[in-house]
């Protein structure tokens, strides 16, 4: 077995290590308290039901607005940077910005779904448009052309031909939301407990372990039957640019404004409350100094094991059996990641700095690799082949060819998680006793309704993580320039 | 005479079923047929690109069969050319000597033999990303050939290029093959490549061998 095979096979392993774990450690010792259960798997199921509903129905409305957008570039473009803003930035904006919007906060199932709605529609959105180009796009110009009315086809065409797209993303926003843990974490209340907040309670209050690897493992079980439902493959490239003015509606881009711009202006606000508070400086001790340095050091190394971690994907790429494995993928639940790793050794001093990154790691690579990576990889493949016929190792072509070509977009991608990984407070919460962070910290203050100093707290996270992705995306362009041929 | 036998692999709604077939060791063989008809799987599993358990290939007495693809040693130029966008065109073809692990010096010297037969001297030192369509084919031949290859593989390398630029390409490849007796196998679909440079011509319909002739000329 050569270097190349062993590799991938720790990738592999590297992947399914928190299934693994929870198989050798699934022991029914004590029959689960049913009744708990049940309420907790109720209350995940409702809340994602209503996030997905929610997200859809937003979603197929916005997306008629990048439709419309399609002649122009510059104002697609910029729509479409809107909705995909909420799944750049961590959770914990949202959340402030939504916290800080509507006051009183509807705690418990409702906020859960609205935070989950506003950071999820504006995905779909996109998601929608690129498929409603493939799947319709012919169609529409020619029904547009033959006088067909809008409502008529809308009903006779558009619904019907889509409805097994609006499933598929039904069912992906689905098990993205049911598997939510930060989200539910902050505004879930003590009605809305989720399984993932209940596994979490199980741990970190009650020390129940028994039944926090049985409530994982159901949950593992329901998430990895509805991703086999809901997976669909990548959707074709489109192959033409269509005419989409029969369905086309700029109606939506008001929608992704007035979303967008309340939770920027809601958290520029709370920042401005925050800042001119008497008492706002006192947030500044020495223990901020060192979450700082925490954050720093979190942001840096989980950006460091992503790039790694996507270079070796394409080091070990192409093999057609890791590529299915990379792309069926169901990343574990927040909590069983978690809690895999914490049982493994001490979690005592500088611990939690390498369990961390580590755990946020294993949650964002296979994010990161449906986020284009895999699509880079796929662009080389062809020179990758006539590369290897000509006798190349396959050391050369990676060095020489994939590598000049990918080192930015791994950049880019490793700064995004390097990005979330500064604004983390649920993998750091239950790995780690105390708020070794900027994002723990901000979590500490908004739970304390404190929340303009959570959000001016948060703006030094802004920070930190701009630093922290102006690094990878330098220090990739650097690389490249230092190993192009 | 180079001998492929027993090429026959299912696709599920497509067959290849190649018991026999005659490659040239001399000159051109173009495999010649329409869309559909299994040209480039036939292709890819020569370059040993996809599996073919069973197939025996014999050249020279070796059966390439059985080695792996960087083993067989073969020159191919795919459709798409496949240049390298982020090297210069030298970068290019100076790639396949390292591959093939050709010393510097003797490397270097074939790149000038080739810079001159297919008139590159120019846009040697440019970008591959910005050449011309006719340059980027030159480029790709270039490349193919800088491996010492035992037999040279081209899959439609003139398609991706107008009409007259195609002709001339056609006589360049043609004067090429002849000066330098490689063995060459292209695939195509297009008559007019068969015209110009087929020695033999197999045809191939619905994954199997209907008709092999010597060329017309």
């Amino acid at each position: 077995m050569n270097l190349r095979s062993l590799l991938r096979i720790g990738l592999v392993l590297f992947f399914l290590f928190p299934f693994i774990f929870l198989l050798t450690q699934f022991r029914i010792s004590e029959s689960p308290d049913i009744e708990e259960l049940l309420w907790a798997f109720r209350n995940s199921f409702s809340q994602a039901f209503l996030s997905a509903l929610g997200s859809l129905v937003l979603g197929v409305w916005a997306s008629l607005a990048l439709l419309s957008g399609s002649d122009s570039g510059g104002r697609r473009r910029f729509l479409k940077v809107m909705c995909l803003f909420p799944n750049f930035l961590p959770p914990l904006f949202i959340l402030l910005a939504a916290l800080n919007f509507l006051n009183p906060f509807p705690m418990g199932l409702t906020g859960i779904s609205l935070v989950h709605i506003v950071m999820n529609f504006g995905l779909v959105a996109v998601l929608m448009t690129e498929t409603i180009e493939v799947r319709l796009g012919g169609v529409t110009e020619l029904a547009y052309v033959e006088g067909a009315g809008r409502w008529q086809f809308m009903t006779q065409v558009f619904l019907p031909v889509l409805r097994k797209d609006f499933l598929h993303i039904f069912l992906f926003v689905f098990v993205i939301c049911f598997g939510s843990f930060s989200v539910p974490l902050i505004v879930g209340g003590i009605h809305g407990t989720t399984v993932e907040v209940l596994i979490y309670e199980k741990i970190r209050m009650s020390g129940d372990w028994g039944a926090a690897v049985v409530l994982a493992l159901l949950q593992s079980v329901f998430i990895f039957l509805i991703s086999f439902v809901a997976f669909r493959g990548p959707v074709p490239a489109l192959q033409k640019i269509t005419n989409l003015s029969l369905i086309k509606n700029s109606s939506g881009a008001v929608l992704i404004i007035a979303v967008m711009g309340a939770i920027a202006l809601s958290y520029a606000q709370g920042l401005y409350r925050g800042l001119t508070q008497p008492i706002a400086w006192t947030i500044f001790t020495d223990d901020l100094w060192q979450a700082t340095l925490g954050t720093v050091v979190l942001g840096l190394s989980v950006g460091i094991c992503c790039y790694l971690g996507l270079l070796l994907i394409a080091y070990c790429s192409p093999k057609s059996w890791f590529e299915r494995f990379l792309t069926g993928y169901v990343a574990p639940s927040t909590a069983l990641a978690c809690f895999s790793v914490l049982i493994v050794g001490p979690n005592e001093g500088v611990i939690p700095f390498i369990k961390i990154p580590l755990a946020i790691t294993l949650l964002s690579l296979s994010s990161l690799y449906r986020m284009g990576w895999s699509t880079e990889l796929q662009a080389l493949r062809s020179q990758a082949q006539i590369s290897y016929s000509m006798g190349a190792s396959s050391w050369q072509i990676f060095t020489e060819i994939i590598f000049p070509q990918v080192t930015t977009r791994a950049g880019f991608l490793s700064g995004l998680a390097a990005v979330w990984a500064c604004g983390d407070y649920a993998v750091s919460r239950i790995l780690a006793h105390r708020d070794l962070s900027l994002g723990m910290m901000t979590e500490t203050l908004m739970s304390g309704y404190r929340l303009n100093h959570a959000i001016l707290m948060s703006s030094l996270i802004v920070v930190v993580a701009g630093l922290c992705f102006a690094f990878f995306v330098g220090g990739s362009r650097v690389l490249r320039r230092k190993f192009s041929p | 005479m180079s001998y492929v036998e027993n090429l026959v692999r299912n696709y599920g709604d497509f067959a290849l079923d190649i018991p026999q077939w005659e490659i040239l060791d001399k000159g051109v063989t173009v495999l010649w047929g329409p869309s559909g008809a299994g040209k480039t799987s036939v292709f890819r599993i020569l370059l040993g690109l996809e599996d073919c358990p069973g197939m025996r290939w014999t050249f020279q007495g070796e059966d390439l069969g059985k080695l792996k693809s960087p083993d067989r040693r073969l020159g191919v130029v795919f459709q798409t050319l496949d240049l390298f966008p982020h090297m210069t065109a030298e970068q290019n073809i100076l790639f396949a000597a390292r591959a093939r692990k050709i010393e510097p010096q003797r490397a270097r010297k074939h790149l000038e033999q080739l810079s001159s037969d297919l008139r590159m001297k120019a846009f040697l030192r440019r970008p591959a990303s910005v050449l011309s369509g006719g340059e980027k084919q030159r480029v790709a031949i270039a490349r193919a050939l800088m491996g010492e290859p035992r037999l040279l593989l081209l899959d439609e390398p003139f398609s991706a290029l107008d009409q007259e630029l195609r002709e001339d390409s056609r006589q360049l490849v043609a004067h090429l093959i002849d000066e330098r007796k490689i063995p060459t196998l292209l695939v195509t679909h297009d008559p007019r490549d068969v015209e110009v440079l087929a020695d033999k011509i197999s045809i191939i319909k619905s994954g199997r061998i209907v008709e092999e002739k010597a060329s017309l000329s």
